[in-house]
């Protein structure tokens, strides 16, 4: 297969980039420089990968992750990710960590509607499981980050989270002699900066791997699941509504749509509008693409472990994984950007009491014991 | 000793001066290598209906008088070949998805120099590639980044129905005339299975590519004849769905069919 290959060449692209590139430094030289660095003005030199090479694991039946090539895997800076990540100076008043919205036993999430931050204050959206993140192709629930370390750069800084400036992270991480030890370990010198923290906990985001649930051993080994969870796994796998109204109905769930059909990752990486509301008070993916078709839009997110992450929804509406299928049962609320693969609205799917218990049993056959209770993921400190 | 900066400093200004001379002379430096450039190929694939360009969620009026709108449109192309005079062809790539509301419409290779005929592909997941027939096919063989990895295939995989959707076909339509925003009932057409795999067929075009030159394949896809051909209808009064169902597989032939003869080259 032949693949797109990049040339070097005297384009008009290369040369707009240029311009583009001159004339940013130039306007940045005629501002008045702030004092932000404490010595020679220059960014930690990038030299990931210096440490003893870490062989990421991963079940058979998931596919080979996009690895950053400048940010390879290593045992030393997976150690210093999770301690950063467990790492409460990493907040202004020292009051929470990472860790803190997204703790094992809730899959690392947490299980309330909207996560409280430093002071108190409610977070915006409900916190995401960090659950095979090395296979995620676009994060937050608005898909606003294109790589897990685009995405570490904000929580710190964000005033109802974390509330703490990177330059001050950096200098509170930077004069702690421990840290400096590891930074040396993991990236050659105990230089510290934006880029290595969020470097060092992106490799060890990455290595929390979920794939020996219930459901694995089953489906991808010699166990069985039982009658009910089988029963939930046809439903997720059938289509909604009844063959005598719509043609191709099996009076199924539908869920396999969105939380995809491979029955690996449990996500389709897509955004979608599942018909919450009629009128938004969150325009979701729109507010990162700009279009009106966005509206309502929300990342679909993976099933594994799910059981664990209640509430549910992108604002945490729905108390139990009951609810959320119940709301899918009804058809949702029509709107503008309402999925099409809604197909029920005012209909419902058709599922029966003992249908929605039998896909819930399903769900929890998701729940992967040693992935929450994995010694390597727990808080250091 | 330690030391520290945040990202979001600047350079020093002598640095920032080399920074931009640097460019320049990579710039030039670059120009010199020009002497073998490669040449390309592109391939860009836009919805159309009516003759004019297609844009995702508008209202248009179908060949029934529904009103309808189109809100997502995916689809597989396999085989695509560079045919040379004389009969022989070019594999220039086995598989690739195209997304037209995520904006993934063009495709891009570098391709040798010469004179070409035309152009051919086929549409949807071939059968050695889409593991239906297979029991040990795992999807995990193809790695992230691969148009038919898990990752990277925007959820058109049904590993226990079809094995990959073809051609992923959404929108909404009214039975009634309406000239609301809201279009209150979904369609919703998803062909799979061998059986539904088709030859797009060839796309006849000269071209001598040079070396260095930039050679464009630009397709229209036909949403009209989604709908309709001279030889299969669909009536979105009849049936508003299709997920590759054995029992709705007249539908399915339908689709198929009328998809395969929807690109048109520009």
């Amino acid at each position: 297969m032949i693949r797109v290959l990049r040339t070097c060449g005297f384009s008009s692209r290369l040369f707009s980039t240029t311009l583009f590139v001159s004339l940013l430094l130039l306007w940045a030289s005629c501002k008045k420089d702030e004092p932000v660095c404490d010595e020679d003005n220059s960014l930690c030199e990038n030299v990931s990968g210096v440490g003893t090479p870490h062989e990421f694991e991963k079940p058979f039946f998931f596919p080979d992750p996009i690895i950053p090539s400048d940010n390879p895997f290593t045992e030393e800076g997976i150690e210093l990710g999770r301690h950063l990540f467990w790492e409460k100076d990493l907040s202004r008043n020292n009051a929470v960590s990472c860790g803190s919205c997204h703790f094992p036993s809730a899959s690392f999430s947490d299980n309330v509607p909207l996560s409280v931050g430093l002071y108190g204050d409610m977070t915006r959206r409900n916190s995401m499981a960090l659950v095979n993140m090395a296979w995620n192709t676009n994060f937050f629930w608005d898909g606003r980050a294109r790589t897990l370390e685009e995405q570490l750069l904000e929580p710190i800084e964000n005033p109802i989270e974390m509330d703490l400036s990177w330059k001050e992270a950096v200098e509170r991480i930077g004069s702690d002699s421990i840290y400096q030890e590891m930074f040396s370990a993991a990236f050659g010198t105990p230089c510290v900066d934006s880029v290595r923290i969020t470097y060092a906990m992106a490799q060890f985001i990455r290595t929390m791997v979920s794939g020996n649930s219930d459901f694995d051993r089953a489906q991808y080994g010699p166990e069985q699941l039982n009658i009910n969870e089988q029963n939930g796994l046809f439903l997720f796998l059938a289509e909604g509504g009844d063959p005598n109204v719509f043609p191709g109905g099996q009076n199924g769930g539908d869920c396999f749509h969105c939380h995809g059909g491979a029955l690996v990752l449990f996500t389709d990486q897509q955004f979608h509008n599942n018909g919450l509301d009629t009128v938004f008070t969150d325009l979701g993916r729109a507010e990162v693409n700009g279009s009106p078709f966005s509206e309502g839009q929300f990342k679909t997110p993976t099933l594994r472990n799910i059981a664990l992450s209640a509430p549910y929804m992108h604002d945490g509406r729905f108390e139990t994984l009951e609810e959320v299928i119940e709301h899918y049962n009804t058809g949702g609320h029509p709107s503008l950007t309402i999925d099409p693969l809604m197909k029920f609205q005012g209909v419902g799917l058709g599922l029966s009491e003992q249908d929605v218990d039998d896909l819930v049993a399903f769900l929890e056959t998701l729940t992967d014991e040693d992935f929450i209770n994995n010694p390597d993921f727990q808080d250091p400190h | 000793m330690y030391r520290y900066c945040v990202k979001t400093k600047r350079l020093p200004l002598m640095k920032r001066v080399f920074f931009i001379a640097l460019i320049a002379v990579m710039a030039i430096s670059c120009n010199d290598d020009e002497s073998n450039p490669d040449s390309k190929l592109f391939m860009t694939f836009d919805p159309r209906f009516n003759g004019e360009d297609l844009q995702l969620g508008n209202a248009y009026t179908n060949i029934h008088d529904y009103p309808f709108n189109v809100l997502d449109v995916k689809f597989y192309i396999s085989n695509i070949r560079l045919h040379k005079p004389g009969g022989d062809f070019l594999e220039i790539s086995d598989i690739e998805l195209i997304r037209i509301q995520e904006l993934q419409r063009s495709l891009e290779f570098v391709v040798p120099t010469g004179n070409y005929t035309g152009l051919s592909y086929d549409l949807g997941v071939p059968p050695s590639m889409n593991g239906i027939n297979d029991p040990d096919f795992l999807i995990s063989q193809y790695p992230s980044g691969h148009p038919l990895s898990e990752v990277t295939s925007a959820g058109m995989y049904w590993q226990w129905a079809s094995g990959y959707r073809f051609f992923s076909f959404d929108g909404r339509f009214d039975l009634e005339p309406n000239t609301d925003d809201f279009l209150p009932s979904p369609f919703s057409f998803h062909t799979g299975t061998d059986t539904l795999f088709r030859e797009v067929g060839f796309f006849q075009k000269s071209v001598d590519i040079k070396p260095g030159e930039t050679i464009l394949f630009s397709f229209a896809v036909d949403v009209d004849s989604i709908f309709a051909t001279a030889a299969d209808t669909i009536n979105l009064a009849e049936v508003t769905s299709f997920h590759g169902s054995e029992t709705q597989i007249e539908t399915g032939i339908k689709l198929a069919n009328n998809m395969s003869k929807a690109f048109v080259l520009k």
